[in-house]
């Protein structure tokens, strides 16, 4: 079997699953509980029958199901919603994501770069010099750092920075850079300037530690286990036996190998972050991509949200394919026997 | 939210953790109610707690806003959208950027010219001729003429984008207009998108007069218009109604697509930068028609929590502060009221640390109550249910003194009068407490379930009446809003009193929007709602409790097999029918047929209100702001800001 048939079934593979994800968007918003049309009906209109067919008519809420579902997955497939129902209305569905999505993207940035920075290192560390203290403590903190949830870390964290004064004798705040206030959004519009990049990277870096932290904890054990495995193979012996110095053995032998099993695990975790955005988007009221789905959600309004759904759908299954993809270049031995 | 399901169990949490605790309570659980039609307004000190945002930080906030000389104001949602047929009600910015032909000044009834010299109306009521000002100037540098105002009628009437065409070609205020029922499903019914276009019934008669017919005579039509909702736009600014082609696409104009927003309109400030979901940038415009602005801009943040709004303010880093004011920061002790105008009271409040701000409430033209479905609640246990509400005590503990309690639909600044020289709110109160100007038996002697107290015996007795007793109890579920505490304590103070009364009660709690399409389907039995007012007419409310199409009313009253007294429900459509309705009827007439209808809903507990919500605004002392009116619409051309 080729590489190229193996990926073509993996694609073909993937067109149920992301009929199925939007399907099963569509019938929750459409079908079940909750009424976008009653969001629709302004003062003194709550009680007015009229108001409300109108708002339903308007809606397109009045047609068959079976009709609006077409229409709908129609018009999805040419990423085409239209406007919005509720959230910003008239605005086109695909220019509100275009204005939430740089916020989310920047806070993605920071916390994969914060994990990978922070979380391979010491997990590398901890491999090198296992089962002395220093090993113990990175490997307990990792497991720790794993085990908090992400929204309860970015409360207690807001709640420490925010009394940063009492606690540790500085005023995160006014830091380095003034910040006008702990929460909100980054300002985006500055970041070709030293300083406006310095700001709008201080104002995510909370967040973007605690939406990195699962990952960071996660890549510091597979990290630690992927060196202690190379560490002991036969041709690390071999290459000590033959006097490569260590530094040497390090950087080449053990550290190359030992990133290989680290590769999907980063990629996989990108998905993670998504999901996770959305919590922490909104414990820091960063009004990105996260918040803005939450609140289409919530409310109801379907073309958002089929949009931002379609669109992580398309995104994760993308992951996974190029994960899959990832695999048989890394390892040949994968898939393609089996497929 | 299954973090901390008790509110005594969060609250303890809160004291522990810092109000930063809480954000992610509000992830789960309030979420996004920035403009939810009814009943976001007091909540009691719990459930505020669960929206916050990190109050530590603000309480570090170094103040910015004083330096400059623009206005900062903070919004509990994000500004929505700048085309005003798509708005939903109008909100702080509006009547900052745009205006309409009239407004109100300083927010109080009745409306004056805005960019109008003259208005005139015809003898039978139906046609009013406008005399434009003249040389009056949009963002954009254009003159305003009779055609821009035309284009903006037509916009709301016919455009795709209109979320208003209620306002005018629907039932209350209806310009002249055709309707093709074949036009939109159902064929066979005439509905709003049934409009043809084209058909309405405004004339650019010359460049600076305006003209336009009813089809039928309507009273509060120059509020009406006065409303954001008819705000002008320049002619063919966009094409999304027939007959103009539209200078921009739509998302440019009013959205932030290309250089957008390009968004032009006659308010004293112009639209300098709308960064969704953060803030809402506006400038002085120097060619406003009116005297100022004074200010160089306005600026409104989103703070959606209102508990860090409230801090923010404290700080320093808002001017301003209105609209959902935290019940849990608030107290009313802090209040010293220096004069009182009208219904209008204005003094300081002083803050914990000794700073003193600027106060200002009016009451609402709001009423928030809770609804009976007759098909299901027999009229003795409805009765019972008035019997024991005790709607002074809720104003006073539920909504901390926000609210005045309430015994009528219609709020007191809305109340029909009778006599000259006795005003609405005065009226409202002698009627409610011994029956002054009662036209029918039943409120002879006033709010018959008892005017700010309990009658638990009287709830026992018309109960034991009904056939009721200790062995045969009536059960009942009541729906109260999720987010929204206030009505949680309103029932639950009901639920123990009931009780000895033979009514079990259960509580459910359900989303705003669900609650709204479950009344429609009329599947519950009894829950909490409010609604306000866009203009003081008691018709607002009223048209759905005299009686007519009870198939398709939230309380179902008079509808086959509802639980309803016909000689009541016969009372209140002759009163409606003949004394409202009709061409000919005279304002004392209507007020006649208004109190029959409350008089009636008393008789039949229908709808059972509960308090009227206070309006509140807090401004820093070197603000100078007049505090708004009834109507709450205040274009801030005259505000002054000093050290």
């Amino acid at each position: 079997m080729s590489r190229l048939r193996y990926i073509a079934k993996r694609v073909a593979l993937s067109v149920p699953v992301v009929w199925l994800g939007t399907t099963m968007t569509w019938a929750i918003i459409y079908l079940g509980p909750i009424d976008p049309a009653t969001r629709l009906l302004s003062e003194g209109q709550t009680q007015n029958p009229a108001a409300y067919e109108a708002a339903r008519t308007q809606l397109g809420l009045d047609q068959p199901p079976l009709q609006h579902y077409f229409d709908w997955m129609g018009s999805l497939l040419t990423f085409d919603l239209g406007q919005t129902w509720l959230l910003y209305q008239g605005s086109d569905v695909n220019a509100l994501i275009l204005d939430f999505l740089p916020r989310t993207l920047w806070l993605g940035f920071w916390s994969v770069l914060i994990a990978v920075c922070i979380g391979v290192p010491l997990g590398f560390y901890a491999g090198m010099r296992s089962n002395t203290a220093s090993d113990y403590v990175a490997s307990m903190g990792g497991i720790v750092w794993r085990a908090m949830p992400n929204f309860w870390l970015g409360i207690m964290l807001l709640a420490v920075l925010g009394s940063s004064q009492a606690i540790f004798g500085f005023d995160w705040q006014s830091l380095w850079i003034e910040l006008d206030a702990l929460t909100g959004s980054p300002d985006l519009s500055r970041l070709h300037t030293v300083e406006g990049f310095l700001a709008a990277t201080k104002k995510v870096l909370p967040a973007a530690i605690v939406l990195g932290s699962a990952s960071m904890g996660n890549e510091m054990r597979i990290g630690r286990t992927a060196v202690l495995e190379v560490r002991n193979e036969d041709y690390v012996d071999l290459a000590r036996a033959k006097g490569v110095s260590e530094r040497a053995l390090v950087w080449k032998h053990i550290f190359r190998n030992a990133l290989i099993p680290l590769v999907p695990i980063i990629t996989s975790e990108a998905f993670l972050l998504i999901g996770g955005s959305v919590l922490v988007e909104t414990v820091f009221s960063i009004n990105g991509i996260g918040l803005l789905f939450f609140n289409a959600a919530t409310q109801g309004d379907l073309p958002l949200v089929g949009t931002l759904m379609y669109v992580f759908i398309l995104l994760i299954v993308g992951v996974n394919l190029l994960q899959d993809v990832l695999y048989t270049v890394i390892d040949p031995r994968v898939g393609l026997e089996g497929a | 939210m299954d973090v901390m399901p008790e509110d005594t169990t969060r609250r303890g949490f809160l004291t522990v953790a810092g109000a930063g605790a809480a954000t992610a309570l509000a992830g789960c659980s309030s979420g996004p109610s920035e403009e939810s039609t009814a009943t976001d307004e007091p909540t009691d000190s719990t459930d505020d707690g669960g929206d916050e945002s990190a109050e530590p930080s603000d309480a570090s906030d170094d103040s910015t806003s004083s330096v400059s000389n623009t206005l900062q104001m903070m919004s509990p949602g994000p500004v929505q959208t700048l085309d005003p047929i798509n708005a939903k009600g109008s909100g702080v910015g509006f009547n900052q950027y745009g205006s309409s032909l009239l407004d109100f000044p300083n927010g109080e009834y009745p409306p004056e010219g805005a960019v109008i010299e003259d208005y005139s109306m015809s003898d039978d009521g139906l046609t009013y001729t406008f005399q434009l000002k003249q040389g009056v100037s949009f963002h954009d540098g254009t003159e305003l003429t009779a055609e821009d105002v035309a284009y903006s009628f037509r916009r709301l009437a016919g455009s795709e984008n209109s979320r208003n065409r209620d306002d005018i070609i629907g039932e209350t205020m209806t310009i002249d207009h055709e309707k093709d029922a074949s036009r939109t499903e159902p064929a066979d019914e005439e509905t709003l998108t049934d409009y043809v276009p084209g058909s309405l019934a405004v004339d650019a008669v010359d460049d600076y007069t305006f003209e336009f017919t009813l089809a039928s005579p309507f009273q509060y039509t120059l509020s009406q218009i006065a409303g954001g909702t008819f705000a002008i736009l320049p002619a063919g600014s966009v094409g999304d109604v027939d007959g103009y082609d539209g200078e921009y696409e739509y998302n440019e104009f009013f959205s932030t697509a290309g250089d957008g927003p390009a968004y032009a309109g006659l308010g004293p400030f112009e639209v300098d930068e709308w960064n969704k979901g953060d803030a809402l940038r506006l400038t002085a415009f120097d060619d406003y028609y009116g005297e100022g602005p004074e200010l160089d801009g306005v600026t409104i943040t989103v703070v959606e929590s209102a508990n860090t709004r409230f801090s923010r303010f404290q700080n320093g880093n808002a001017d301003l502060m209105q609209e959902d004011i935290s019940t849990a920061a608030f107290n009313p002790d802090s209040v010293s009221i220096e004069e009182t105008s009208g219904s209008r009271s204005v003094g300081t409040y002083t803050f914990d640390d000794g700073t003193t701000v600027n106060y200002g409430e009016i009451p609402a033209l709001r009423t928030e109550y809770i609804v009976f479905n007759c098909l299901e609640v027999p009229l003795p246990v409805r009765r019972a249910f008035a019997y024991a509400m005790n709607q002074d005590e809720i104003a006073k503990n539920v909504y901390k003194g926000t609210g005045q309690p309430a015994y009528h639909m219609t709020p007191p600044a809305a109340y029909p009068t009778f006599e000259d020289g006795v005003g609405s709110a005065e009226t409202y109160d002698r009627h409610a407490e011994n029956g002054y100007q009662s036209v029918t038996e039943f409120g002879a002697d006033g709010y018959p379930y008892g005017y700010g107290e309990t009658l638990l015996d009287e709830a026992r007795s018309v109960m034991e009446q009904a056939g009721y007793g200790e062995n045969d109890r009536y059960e009942i579920t009541a729906t109260t809003i999720a987010g929204d505490s206030a009505y949680g304590s309103v029932f639950t103070r009901l639920q123990s009193k009931l009780r000895s009364a033979y009514i079990d009660m259960s509580i459910e709690e359900s989303q705003f929007g669900t609650i709204i399409s479950r009344a429609i389907n009329g599947d519950m039995e009894v829950f909490g709602l409010g609604d306000g007012m866009e203009y003081p007419g008691p018709q607002n409310f009223l048209r759905f409790l005299w009686g007519n199409n009870p198939g398709s009313q939230f309380t179902r009253w008079g509808a086959e097999g509802s639980f309803y007294t016909e000689e009541y429900r016969q009372t209140a459509m002759d009163a409606w029918e003949n004394k409202y309705q009709p061409d000919d009827s005279t304002q004392q007439s209507r007020n006649e047929a208004f109190q029959t209808v409350e008089e009636m809903n008393w008789a039949s507990v229908q709808e059972l209100p509960t308090v009227n919500p206070v309006a509140q605004r807090f401004w820093q002392e070197y603000v100078d702001v007049e505090m708004h009116g009834v109507m709450g619409n205040q274009t801030f051309d005259q505000v002054t800001k000093g050290e």
